[in-house]
C-alpha cells in the first residue's frame, strides 16, 4: 500500500522524468508545432519548479529564493522572446536555450 | 535531377545512422535522467522530510530507498521507450508522406509534389518521385499538344481541300449543262480539273505523309505572284469589283512553294466569296519589303453572316503557313471593313 512518502518520491521522480522528456523533444524534434508545444510544457515546468523552490527555500535560504526568482524570470523573458520572433528560427533557438536553461536551474534549485 | 535537394552541398546521411543517432540520444537522456532519480532522489526525498520535520525509522529509509531504485527503473525503461518512439516516428512519418504522394500521382494528379526533408535515402527517394512526376507531366503535355497540332492540321488542310474541290465540282457542273463547247473551252477546262485534282492530292499527300514542303527557287518571284494575283482576280471578278495593286513587288528571286502560296490565295478568296460585300470593292495588293512579301487583301463584310468556323479555319491554315516562312498573319476587323495582311519572311 504506498503512503504519502512513496508518493512523494513518485511525483518528484515524475517531474524529473518530465524535464527530461520536454528537454530532449524540445530539441530533437523537427515537426514545427510539437516544438512550440513542448516548449510550452518546459516554461510552465520551470515557473512551477521555481515556485516549489521558493517554497521550500523562502525564509531560509536567501540564494536559492533569490535564484527561484531569477529560473522563473527566466523562464518568462524566454516566452516572451518566442512570441516576439515571429517565426525567426534563431530567435527561437535562443527562446528555446534560454527556457532550458531555467528548467535545469529550478530544477536543481528544487531539489539541491 | 532539376529538383531542389535538401543539402545541395553535403553528403547524404544514411536513414540507419539517423535511427541509431536517436537511439543513442535516448540512451544518453535515459541515463542522465536514472542518474538523477537514483542519485538525487532518495537525497531529495530526505531533504524534504528534514524540512517537514519527519524523521522515517530504518524499515521506512530501506522502503524509501527501494522504491527510489524500483521506480527510477520503471521510469528511465518507459523514458527511453517513448523517447526513442516518439523521434524514430518523426523520421519514419515522411514514409507515410511519400506513400501518400505516390498514390496521389498514380491517381493522375502529376502536379502534386513530395516536400523534400531531411537528408537521408528517403529524402533521395522524394526527389526521385517528384523528377519522375515532372518529367511525366512534361511528356502528358507534350502529347496533348502534338494531338491538338495534328488535330488543328487536319482540320486546316481537310477545310484547305474543299477549296478546290468546290471549284471541280463548279466548273464540272457548269461543262455538264453546257450544250457544245467548243475545243478551246474544253482544253481550259480539263487543264483546270488537273491542276485543281492535283491541288487536292497534294493536300491528302500532306494528311497521310505529313507536311512535305517542296520549296522551288524563283529567279523572278514577280512572275510567280503576278500568276497568283490573276488566279485571284480569274475566281472573283464575277462577282466582285476587284482592285489588284503590284506596283510595289519587285522583281526578286525567292525561295517559295507554290502549292502553299495557292493555298493562301484559295483561302482568301473563299473568305472573299463567303464574307464580303459584293457592293464594295475588293483590294489586293502583293510587296516586297524588307520584311519580306507581304500580301494584304482587304475588303468590307457583308450584313450577313455565314458561320465563323470556316472562316477561322481558313485564317488559321493561312497562319500557319505564314508561319512556316518565318512570318506572320495580322488581321483588321472592325465589323464593317475587314483586312488581312499576311507576311512571309523567310523566302
Amino acid at each position: 500500500m504506498l503512503n504519502s512518502l512513496d508518493l512523494l518520491v513518485i511525483v518528484f521522480m515524475g517531474l524529473i522524468a518530465l524535464t527530461l522528456f520536454s528537454l530532449a523533444l524540445l530539441f530533437f524534434l523537427r515537426n514545427k508545432k510539437a516544438k512550440k508545444v513542448f516548449f510550452y510544457i518546459t516554461i510552465a515546468l520551470a515557473v512551477y519548479l521555481s515556485t516549489v523552490a521558493f517554497r521550500i527555500s523562502s525564509g531560509l535560504f536567501f540564494v536559492q529564493t533569490v535564484l527561484s526568482f531569477v529560473t522563473a524570470g527566466a523562464a518568462i523573458a524566454a516566452l516572451v522572446l518566442e512570441r516576439v520572433s515571429k517565426g525567426n528560427e534563431k530567435l527561437f533557438l535562443l527562446a528555446r536555450i534560454i527556457s532550458s536553461c531555467a528548467l535545469i536551474l529550478a530544477l536543481l534549485n528544487a531539489i539541491l | 535531377m532539376t529538383e531542389k535537394t535538401a543539402n545541395q552541398g553535403g553528403k547524404t546521411r544514411r536513414l540507419s545512422r539517423e535511427i541509431f543517432g536517436i537511439f543513442a540520444i535516448s540512451l544518453i537522456f535515459s541515463i542522465i535522467l536514472y542518474l538523477f532519480l537514483s542519485l538525487f532522489g532518495a537525497a531529495a526525498v530526505q531533504a524534504f522530510l528534514a524540512l517537514w520535520g519527519i524523521t522515517p525509522d530504518e524499515t521506512d529509509l530501506y522502503r524509501i530507498n527501494g522504491s527510489v531504485f524500483g521506480i527510477s527503473l520503471a521510469l528511465t525503461a518507459g523514458f527511453f521507450i517513448l523517447l526513442f518512439l516518439i523521434l524514430l516516428g518523426e523520421r519514419l512519418a515522411y514514409i507515410r508522406t511519400i506513400i501518400q504522394g505516390i498514390e496521389a500521382l498514380s491517381e493522375g494528379k502529376l502536379e502534386h509534389r513530395l516536400p523534400i526533408e531531411g537528408n537521408n535515402e528517403l529524402t533521395r527517394l522524394a526527389e526521385a518521385v517528384n523528377y519522375l512526376a515532372a518529367e511525366e507531366e512534361a511528356i502528358k503535355a507534350e502529347e496533348k499538344r502534338l494531338s491538338e497540332d495534328r488535330e488543328e492540321l487536319i482540320r486546316t488542310l481537310s477545310h484547305d481541300i474543299r477549296t478546290p474541290l468546290t471549284a471541280l465540282i463548279g466548273y464540272t457542273e457548269l461543262f455538264r449543262t453546257k450544250e457544245s463547247p467548243s475545243k478551246e473551252e474544253l482544253s481550259d477546262y480539263l487543264l483546270l480539273v488537273h491542276r485543281k485534282a492535283n491541288e487536292i492530292r497534294e493536300i491528302s499527300d500532306i494528311l497521310l505523309d505529313g507536311s512535305k514542303r517542296s520549296l522551288e527557287y524563283f529567279d523572278s518571284a514577280r512572275l510567280l505572284m503576278t500568276m497568283l494575283a490573276e488566279e485571284f482576280e480569274e475566281a472573283l471578278q464575277k462577282e466582285f469589283s476587284l482592285k489588284v495593286d503590284l506596283s510595289g513587288c519587285t522583281d526578286f528571286p525567292a525561295s517559295l512553294d507554290v502549292q502553299e502560296l495557292r493555298r493562301i490565295f484559295d483561302n482568301l478568296i473563299t473568305n472573299v466569296q463567303k464574307y464580303a460585300d459584293p457592293q464594295s470593292p475588293v483590294c489586293l495588293s502583293i510587296q516586297k519589303s524588307a520584311k519580306g512579301i507581304v500580301i494584304r487583301e482587304t475588303n468590307a463584310i457583308a450584313e450577313r453572316q455565314s458561320g465563323q468556323s470556316g472562316y477561322r479555319m481558313g485564317l488559321n491554315s493561312i497562319r500557319r503557313i505564314a508561319q512556316s516562312y518565318g512570318g506572320d498573319v495580322r488581321i483588321e476587323n472592325d465589323g464593317k471593313q475587314f483586312a488581312i495582311t499576311v507576311t512571309l519572311s523567310d523566302v
